[in-house]
């Protein structure tokens, strides 16, 4: 991508449709501050947010931090040198990659026939989609501390279902004990990972035109067959999507472990960033150390957005519209780059491979009995799908179920053993009490303005980056886009302190427009990346006719691009909204003064975990009222939903 | 070749516009507010703490009406977390509630309790509290609550079990553990997990004798009475088989607590005062009472844990004047025994524990409290210390562990030089 090609790419919109012929050397100037026009906001407000907070945690990572917190000034490498000595370190490090590879491994894996499965048109495949929505809508914070409780040794669900069945003769604590421990928490995050990845592949296998199947039918093809040859291939690029995001994803994912494990002496379950949480918080009390930490956790993810970036961008050639620059492979950086994406493609490509070895091993002994049961199937189908869908769909909800019993249970019988599946006398009182116990109205109102205010903001800020850069070739354009996906890939936990300094500095302590600020620069990146994969898929022709009536540049976005592009903004919408609603480590730094009820549901609600005794049922209640707001917008605009999810990776 | 290049370009463009709020960060400095103003931290116990707050600093403010309180209440497990953040960014609180000060003395950040607090206020606090919240003889932690521990036995589970009373030594336990395991209940619920495995350990390594520090005030973690203390427990668990599965990983609160309260439990550790009662307690049909710790011999001098939080006060310059203000009143008689009775603690004033001595819950508590022993609060590792033991200390329970090990390692923790 040269400047020429760029420059040349973009003519109507930039300097060209300016009346006036002036000296070319001022318009070329205007021209290249065209596109700070349109991404100047989106780099304006990361640089704001995310910037300050990251050089933060890399000076922190250089100064040595007393136990209570005092900067000592610099001390080089020691903070590397004393992590390098951490005796723990090796299992942390193994634990985040079997943590990784599990997770995300097993979630593709079911995702896939998932996926398949919600495709298929039944009776009831609304409801099955929604109810794989909930585990996703519902706060990670609350979802763990759910399954802690599910997983309890003498009151727990989860034994008592088990002991019910005769799988177990003795109750099992699952969590406590270092042997199941880790596996229990594999089990929940794959289940929450679930949702958004079946979305991802729905996505995908919308994109492939119906025509296609009936055509392998014609020509013969089993539905397996069909599946292998035709759809797995075209899949392919949702696939990478899905991984590479939840790559990202469940190595930042900091809640689950912390929540069900994080309380356990030893280090048997950590990983990279709960790791560094206790080498701050408990281990070590040693924030430089964390810092350090922090830092390479962030150079791994670097490594990963780069493969990311280079699996988008190498689709994008594919489709020829960028020319490659066959001289960035000469740097060292791009060298670097291509021999983690090496990595990294080697194994998604590698995990397709077992994919099809496996399914195939499974179906060539099967094939006759296979052909027995299709015509039964056949038969069967108006039947079995919703039944299958049923199945699914309680398999999602039932930890809900379990929430929602046990928000009406008294303080006795949430810690009945074993555990009792219905309350002895259900207190449906709890959900009329809660809203006097703490806030919760104030709260709830809190959630929302500062969801919808971030949701709107990034939806102002991002809709013109994304459509220029979707448009525009330019300088910078992959710096940029490179940049603001970066930003996605800080744990919060690491940024806490340049997040608190910096807030306070601006006076912004407790007031809504800081923390709209700060979860809108948070969340922009996701925007920007999947507006920016639709709107390039809308076909230029369109607003090229509209430029020639006489519109402006903006007003052919607002009136002819945005209406063609509901899917994608929706999708934006629903993720910024559900990502701010249930956000907690911000909210908590720097929005939390309960005198003038200035706090968010998920910080608010904490209130029920007091020093000596967790209120499990108020907990839980005001958990479920939080849910149903997300769900409800969810509902609403979820048709739209399935459209844009993987258009930034089909386009 | 110019793929990097731009990268870079792009990541420097935020770099500058993100040092530029830096430049705005280091000028504006700390927001402090108008002189009349203080910022107090408090940490939750329940869901009874920050109704109580609020109500206590708008009484306050129409008191004093041009002193202005923010007041934030944070629950422990954030508290623990955003302290650090507090002192890194130098965003101290004026008055923060916590359970540690020694560290902060040291460090120079504290007033002396004398210049926040008047005398009458300062003459009322129980003498032992004042000793182990003075460093060198000037105080600096204030003394805010307190609890103590005590063995609390399920009654039923004893008769069932034929035991006819509470044990006194470390043999009884043991024996009156294994009838209690023999009747159906867990014979002793040893809460080792990370919550407040300190103060387990600490019961244990005292009654054999051992401790935190000898009496020159140096650490010995790894003496040889706490490793027999902690080889006892690893036997309960691993031998005897008279204690809960994982131990190790067992908090007092969602497990032993939790199975006292639905009467699996024969023995555990308790807190014999109200916010046990009123938290656990309440509903439950369990007829509990409670004993002194056991001691590996009798020769060895009954006590009991225990448990106390501080208030301290960050130093500001002229901001003296109104955390005295505000303190004199948080502890006014009234005030303070409204909130300690709320909560169900232990107060830390000769006053209020006089006007509960006729509670028979709270004067259980209060007649164990001349026998306390402490943390060593004065020592400022200490609180490196407790972290490093909730978080490690309970592995020592995991079969093929060695306990000398565990403690081992802590000790090394209390020499190291970081």
């Amino acid at each position: 991508m040269s400047v020429t090609t760029a420059s040349s790419t973009a003519p109507a919109v930039s300097g060209g449709r300016s009346r006036t012929t002036g000296p070319p050397r001022p318009r070329r100037h205007a021209r290249r501050l065209v596109p700070l026009v349109w991404i100047g906001p989106t780099v304006a407000l990361i640089a704001a947010v995310v910037v300050y907070p990251a050089i933060e945690m890399v000076i922190t990572s250089l100064h040595r931090i007393s136990s209570i917190g005092l900067d000592q000034g610099f001390t080089g490498l020691g903070n590397f040198r004393n992590l390098f000595s951490e005796p723990a370190l090796g299992h942390v490090v193994v634990n985040t990659v079997l943590w990784v590879v599990l997770v995300v491994g097993c979630t593709v894996l079911l995702s896939l026939p998932l996926a398949q499965f919600l495709n298929k048109r039944f009776a009831g495949r609304r409801v099955v989609r929604w109810a794989l929505i909930v585990p996703w809508a519902a706060s990670l914070v609350m979802t763990a501390t759910l399954w802690r409780y599910i997983y309890e040794g003498s009151y727990g669900m989860l034994n008592r279902v088990l002991l019910d069945l005769h799988l177990i003769s003795a109750p099992v604590y699952w969590y406590q004990n270092p042997a199941t421990a880790f596996w229990c928490l594999i089990v929940v995050g794959v289940i929450v990972s679930i949702p958004f990845t079946t979305y991802v592949l729905l996505a995908g296998l919308q994109a492939i035109p119906p025509e296609l199947d009936d055509a392998t039918r014609v020509d013969g093809c089993s539905a397996w067959q069909a599946y292998r040859f035709v759809t797995f291939p075209l899949l392919r690029t949702s696939l990478t999507v899905a991984i590479v995001l939840n790559t990202i994803y469940v190595f930042n994912s900091f809640p689950i472990i912390w929540v069900i494990t994080g309380k356990i002496p030893g280090d048997a379950t950590d990983t990279t960033i709960t790791f560094m949480y206790k080498i701050a918080f408990t281990y070590r009390l040693d924030a430089g150390e964390a810092a350090a930490l922090g830092v390479l956790n962030v150079a791994v993810l670097m490594a990963l957005v780069g493969v990311y970036v280079r699996h988008v961008r190498r689709s994008e050639s594919d489709a020829a519209a960028v020319p490659s620059a066959p001289g960035a492979r000469r740097s060292a950086f791009a060298a670097a780059r291509r021999g983690v994406a090496t990595v990294l493609a080697g194994l998604a490509s590698g995990l397709e491979a077992v994919l099809a070895r496996l399914a195939a091993g499974v179906a060539l002994p099967l094939r006759r009995p296979a052909a027995v049961l299709a015509t039964g199937w056949r038969r069967g189908r108006a039947v079995g799908l919703p039944v299958i869908g049923a199945l699914v769909a309680a398999f999602f909800l039932a930890p809900y179920a379990v929430m929602f019993l046990s928000s009406i249970k008294s303080n006795l019988d949430l810690f009945h053993s074993p555990a009792l599946y219905l309350p002895t006398h259900p207190e449906w009182g709890n959900f009329a009490s809660v809203w006097s116990q703490i806030p919760l109205a104030s709260y709830l109102v809190n959630s929302l303005i500062i969801a919808g205010g971030s949701t709107l903001l990034v939806l102002g800020v991002a809709l013109p980056a994304a459509y220029y850069t979707a448009r525009h070739r330019f300088r910078g354009r992959q710096a940029f886009l490179y940049a603001i996906l970066v930003t996605q890939m800080f744990a919060p936990v690491a940024l806490v302190v340049g997040i608190f300094r910096e807030v306070s500095s601006v006076n912004g302590m407790n007031s809504y427009w800081a923390l709209i600020l700060i979860d809108a620069g948070f969340n922009l990146a996701f925007a920007v990346w999947i507006m920016n994969g639709y709107l390039a898929s809308i076909p230029v022709d369109i607003e090229d006719a509209a430029l020639v009536d006489g519109a402006t540049p903006f007003q052919t976005m607002t009136r002819v691009v945005l209406p063609l592009a509901k899917p994608a903004i929706v999708t934006a919408v629903i993720f910024t909204f559900i990502q701010v609603w249930n956000e907690f480590v911000v909210a908590e730094t720097v929005f939390n003064n309960p005198t003038t009820n200035r706090e968010t549901l998920t910080v608010g609600i904490n209130a029920f975990v007091g020093l000596y005794q967790t209120q499990y049922n108020y907990l839980f209640v005001a958990s479920l009222i939080g849910i149903v707001p997300v769900v409800v917008l969810f509902a609403t605009i979820e048709r739209y939903l399935v459209g844009g999810l993987t258009a930034g990776s089909i386009k | 070749m110019r793929r990097a290049p731009r990268i870079a370009a792009g990541i420097g463009l935020l770099g500058a516009v993100g040092l530029a709020t830096a430049g705005t960060a280091v000028a504006s400095g700390r927001a402090s507010g108008p002189s009349g103003s203080i910022n107090v931290v408090m940490a939750q116990y329940s869901s009874k703490t920050t109704p109580y707050w609020k109500d206590l600093v708008s009484r306050f403010e129409k008191q004093d009406p041009q002193i202005h309180v923010n007041l934030r209440v944070i629950d422990w497990n954030t508290l623990l977390q955003q302290v650090p953040t507090m002192i890194q960014t130098h965003s101290y609180p004026d008055i923060l509630n916590f359970n540690n000060y020694a560290t902060y003395a040291k460090a120079g950040l504290l007033f002396p309790a004398s210049d926040v607090l008047s005398p009458a206020v300062r003459a009322d606090f129980i003498k032992s509290f004042v000793k182990s919240d003075s460093i060198g003889g000037v105080q600096y932690g204030i003394p805010w609550i307190a609890s103590v521990r005590g063995l609390g036995y399920n009654k039923a589970a004893f008769a069932k079990a034929g035991i006819a009373k509470p044990p006194q030594t470390w043999a009884q336990f043991v024996t009156d553990a294994k009838k209690a395991t023999k009747a159906g209940y867990i014979g002793y619920c040893l809460p080792l997990g990370s919550e407040e495995a300190q103060a387990e350990f600490s019961l244990w390594a005292w009654s054999n004798g051992g401790g935190w520090v000898n009496s020159a005030g140096k650490f010995t973690i790894n003496s040889p009475k706490n490793i027999q203390a902690l080889n006892f427990l690893a036997k309960l668990a691993n031998v005897d088989k008279v204690t809960e599965p994982n131990p190790g990983s067992t908090d007092r609160t969602s497990g032993c607590w939790a199975d006292f309260a639905t009467g699996k439990v024969a023995m555990t550790e308790i807190m014999p005062l109200g916010t046990f009662q009123t938290s656990f307690m309440a509903k439950s049909k369990v007829n509990w009472a409670s004993a002194p710790w056991p001691r590996a011999n009798l020769s060895i001098p009954k006590f009991t844990l225990g448990v106390q939080d501080v208030l301290m006060a960050f130093k500001r310059t002229g901001n003296a004047p109104l955390d005295k203000a505000f303190l004199d009143f948080v502890y006014q008689k009234s005030n303070y025994l409204n909130f300690v009775q709320r909560e169900g603690f232990l107060p830390a004033t000769a006053s209020a524990s006089a006007a509960l001595a006729h509670n028979p819950v709270d004067a259980t508590g209060i007649a164990l409290l001349p026998s306390a022993k402490f943390y060593p609060l004065t020592n400022p590792k200490w609180n490196q210390i407790q972290a490093a033991v909730q978080s490690q200390i309970g592995t020592a329970m995991t079969p093929g562990t060695s306990p000398a090990s565990v403690l081992n390692s802590l000790q090394q923790v209390a020499t190291s030089g970081r």
